[in-house]
Parts: C-alpha cells; structure tokens; sequence
C-alpha cells in the first residue's frame, strides 16, 4: 500500500508507527506523511518520544508495530540519504573539522578531488571556512552544531532528521542558527524534521507543527504554518500561533509530563539534559 | 584534562558559548582562574609547587637518614653509602663479571620481547571481543581463570617447560597480557554508543566504523593499556629475575648483591630500577593520545 504512492525523493510515511522499550509503550500509533522538501517540526513535552521517532526514521531504532516508508521503501536500517544531527552533536572527537565532513563521503567510497570539493563546499555553506583543522573540542556549541550540519549535508541526503539540535545553545546563538538553517534549507532543499521542545523555534522554522502528546507519543494536532519567511518573532499572528501550539501541548489531554521524562530517558539508554 | 577544557568554556563570562568559540579558547588558555587555587590546572600553586617538590624530596632523604640513624640496621644503608654504591655500579664490573649495562640490557630484552608479543595479541584480540560480543563472552571465562594467578605462580612451570630465556619472556608475556587485553575491550565498549549511530546514519557499514570509529575511539584506553602492561612487565621481570631464570639482569645483579651482603649495592639496583621503570613508562605515556570534550 505504502509503496503504491508515487516515489518522489525524500517523501517520507510513517504508518502506526509504534515503538515500545522493555515494556515501556513510547510511541503509539503515530502515522505521518511528508512531502518531499517539505521542513516539519514536532514539539511536545520533554520524554515524549519525538527522539524515538526520529531514530525510527532514521533507521537506528527497530519499530515494534508499524513502521517507516521513504519514497515507498521500507526503512529497515540507516542510509546515508536519510542524515541525522544529534542534539549532542556526536561529532568524532579525534578528526578535524573537515574530516568529520568528510567522513560521510569516505564512508561511501568517494576520494580525491570531488571529496575536497565537496567538502569544502558545505564547509563554506555553513560558514566554518578558516575552521578546517580545528578539532571538535576547540569550537563552541554553536560551530560544532554546524560542522555536524554539514557533515549530514554533505551526504546530499534527501531527508535531513534533526533531534534538538539547537536545544543545548543560549538564546541568541539558537536564533542565529535557525535563520542560517533556513538559507542551507533554502539552497540544498531536503526535507527536514526537526524535533524541538521550544514552541517559538518550532512556529519560526516550520511548514507544519506535528504537536506530540506526552508519553506515549500520539499526534495531538498537525498545524501548517502560512507566514512568509523569515518570520518575525514579535508579529501578532507569530504570537497568535505560538499560543495556539502551546494551548495544545497543556491540553488537558496531555497530562503527567513531568515523570514521563526520567523514566523515558532511561529507557533511551541514555539520559539527556533539559 | 577533560573537566578542565569543559570548565572553561562553561566559566565563560556571561555564558556565551557561541560567537567567541576558538579565538576565546585560545586566549583564555593562559590564565584558568577558577577561583579556588588549589583546583584544577596551572594557577599560583604551578609557582610554587617546585618549591614544595623540592621540599618534599629533602624531607625525604632527611627521614631516610633518620631512619639510619635511630635503626642501626646492617640492612639499610643510608643516602650516601647508596650515591656512592651506585656510583660503583656504573662504573665498574660487578664480582661475577658483568657490567650494569650487560644486567640492563638483559632484562630490557626479555621485557621487550614478552611486551611486544603481549601487544600483538592482546590489543587485536581485545578489539576483537569489543566488537563482537560472543568472542568476548567465550574468553571471558579464560580471563577470569588465569587473571586472578599472579604472573609469579607460572614461574616453577616456565623454569622447566620454557627454559631460560623463554621462561622470562613467558613471565613478562602473562603480565603484561591482561591489561593490555581488558583495556582494550573497555576501550572498544566505551566508545560513545552516539558516535557508532552516527557513523551509521552517514552511510558508514560495519567494517568502516570498526577502522573509523571503534579503534580511533578506543585508543586512550588502549595506550593506558599499554602503559599499565609495561610497567607490570617491568614489575615481573625483576621478580622472575630474583626467582630463578638465567643469565644477566636486574633481578640477578640485586639478589647476587644480597647474597653477598652488599645492602648498599642492593638499594642502587633498586634505583636504578626505579629509574628504568619510570623512564620506560613515561616513554609510552608520550604515546598518550589527548582526550577529547
């Protein structure tokens, strides 16, 4: 059924998606579609298993019912077109800053030139040109963020998954990041989910809001966003539409949200700031 | 070092990680004022802990030589009598004819050879048992039998099986062995779970992320291995030395000189060995690859 709909790249299915860790139900029953190129951000409290959707999609965790369809294939393990950028950057700490971009490309078996190319193409992209030799531990989170976008970019993934990635960052940097994510989106174009806790990053970046319940995750609302990008964080109908998401993650649906977040992190295997 | 750089950037004024990133890293090395002087890296103590060293090492000989003093003992020689003792030692031939460089170099070949080998079973094979987690539990077992017998107890069967030199080498080999093997494992299962699903998520197979990610990663652990598996072969060597295998060495030149009673020569060996470990040591440690935030 899935794999009736016509493939175009990066157009991603889930379906009953559901996955439990040792008993612990973490998603239910989520299905959701989106559209090639299409950026996607889903909010919801903290530990309500929007990382566990992203790592379905991204191959890394195994559904227990449902599953993950891309371009009507069956998602059954990672793939360099689906990129992942980790909250926690996950950047290898041993290589360079090109390097780590270049890791994907070596991965696949690609060298020389048109690696060099490539690299230093996305390394200009996400304005770390002159940062080439530094190592991950000498950059700030802002840079190492960057170098862990360019390193997924590199891959030219048709869907790029995003786990809080500017969740770890102050204020004024993370809304630094979110306009220099929309100019990379803007050029390279791939689809993107991003999961964030923040209701305003989600409503500045979003085509939709996914709004999660808390655990386990259900979809609660699915919300387009029209305004005109980039957006102004002060405009009414910015404010109008934050409070509208944020009316709907305190619903009264969404109850007991603070216990859910330290039993889902350990259930993640491992815990998470925040 | 590792909380140390963390701290820095956290301490940074304000808070602000992201637009002073490197440049402010880079200037802020000289100074890392924590605000308690007598925590973490180089602050005022730097300054003086020469003179504290220094102290420390005069009290040292001071209390040794009280000890003389107060204990008469035939058995312990004082600071001068060692100096001049290990003067003796290195410039002279001992009474059964070989020089301190011959009992060197006697005992850094058996440790060499026994090292070298340990390394070039244990670091593969511990990687190995990191990645696959059967082979791990299939040796686990054998580990847990021979670990807990101290290399020492092997040394009546390798006397007779081995024969010299091949009992010394067999010694310093099972010494040396199991730390070099478990901190490579540890190194292999501490490799941050993250790093492994990313390298995954970039197209990585599996024979990529063991060159790319496993080993790279597990390589503070495997030269902490290796640091701690020579010095156990340094420690070994000597004792089987004393205990029984052949030919010139460290061990042989100490217990020779306590046959004959020469305490004095037995406490410069003693340096001299202490001196050998230490520089063996620091050696490897230079190999020590720099942590990482």
């Amino acid at each position: 059924m899935a794999s009736s709909s016509a493939p175009s790249p990066g157009s991603l299915r889930a379906v009953n998606l559901g996955v439990n860790f040792d008993g612990l139900e973490v998603l239910r029953d989520v299905s959701l579609e989106v559209r090639p190129g299409e950026f996607v951000v889903v909010v919801g409290p903290t530990g309500c298993g929007k990382t566990t959707l992203l790592r379905a999609i991204a191959g890394l965790t195994h559904p227990s019912a449902g599953g993950v369809w891309m371009d009507g294939h069956r998602v059954t393990e990672p793939g360099p077109e689906r990129g992942l950028v980790f909250q926690e950057y996950a950047l290898f700490p041993w290589l360079t800053v090109s390097q780590n971009i270049a890791f994907g490309l070596e991965a696949r078996g690609i060298q020389g030139h048109s690696k060099s190319g490539q690299v230093s193409k996305y390394l200009a992209m996400v304005g770390l040109n002159g940062f080439e030799d530094y190592r991950p531990r000498q950059l700030s989170g802002g840079m190492k963020q960057r170098v862990a976008i360019a390193r997924a970019l590199v891959n030219a993934p048709e869907v790029l998954l995003m786990d809080e990635p500017f969740g770890s960052l102050d204020a004024q940097s993370r809304c630094d990041m979110q306009t220099e994510l929309l100019r990379v989106w803007d050029q390279t174009h791939p689809t993107i989910v991003f999961v964030t806790h923040s209701v305003e990053e989600a409503v500045y970046l979003a085509d939709r809001v996914i709004v999660f319940s808390a655990r386990p995750g259900r979809i609660l609302a699915d919300l387009p966003i029209r305004l005109p990008r980039l957006r102004v964080r002060t405009g009414p109908e910015f404010n109008a539409l934050r409070a509208e998401v944020m009316a709907l993650i305190e619903s009264p649906e969404n109850g007991s949200r603070g216990e859910a977040h330290a039993s889902d992190a350990r259930a993640l295997g491992r815990g998470r700031p925040g | 070092m590792r909380t140390s750089s963390a701290s820095d950037l956290r301490a940074s004024p304000g808070g602000r990680e992201e637009p002073d990133g490197p440049l402010a890293d880079v200037s802020r090395r000289g100074e890392r004022r924590t605000g308690f002087p007598w925590v973490g890296a180089p602050g005022p103590i730097l300054r003086s802990s020469g003179v504290i060293v220094l102290a420390s090492t005069l009290l040292f000989f001071v209390l040794w030589q009280l000890a003389v003093w107060i204990l008469r003992s035939p058995y312990l020689p004082g600071p001068v009598e060692v100096a001049r003792a290990l003067v003796e030692a290195l410039t002279t031939r001992d009474f059964i004819g070989f020089t301190i460089e011959e009992h060197i170099l006697s005992s850094l070949s058996r440790i060499l050879y026994g090292y070298a080998l340990a390394a070039v079973v244990a670091v593969p094979l511990g990687l190995a048992a990191g990645w696959v987690r059967p082979l791990e539990t299939f040796l686990a077992p054998w580990v847990e039998m021979a670990r807990p017998i101290p290399p020492l107890a092997w040394i009546p069967f390798a006397i007779v099986f081995f024969g010299s030199p091949l009992d010394a080498v067999f010694i310093v080999f099972l010494a040396s062995f199991f730390p070099i093997y478990l901190n490579t494992l540890t190194g292999v299962k501490s490799v941050e779970p993250l790093l492994l699903d990313a390298g995954r998520t970039l197209g990585a197979r599996r024979t990529f992320l063991f060159t790319r990610v496993i080993v790279p990663g597990a390589l503070g652990h495997i030269s902490t291995g290796l640091r701690l598996g020579l010095g156990y072969a340094w420690m070994s060597i000597v004792a089987a030395e004393i205990l029984g295998v052949k030919g010139g060495g460290l061990g042989i030149y100490l217990w020779t000189m306590h046959e004959v009673g020469r305490f004095d020569s037995v406490f410069a060996g003693m340096v001299i060995i202490g001196v050998l470990g230490l520089l063996l040591t620091r050696g490897v440690s230079f190999w020590k690859i720099r942590e990482t935030a």
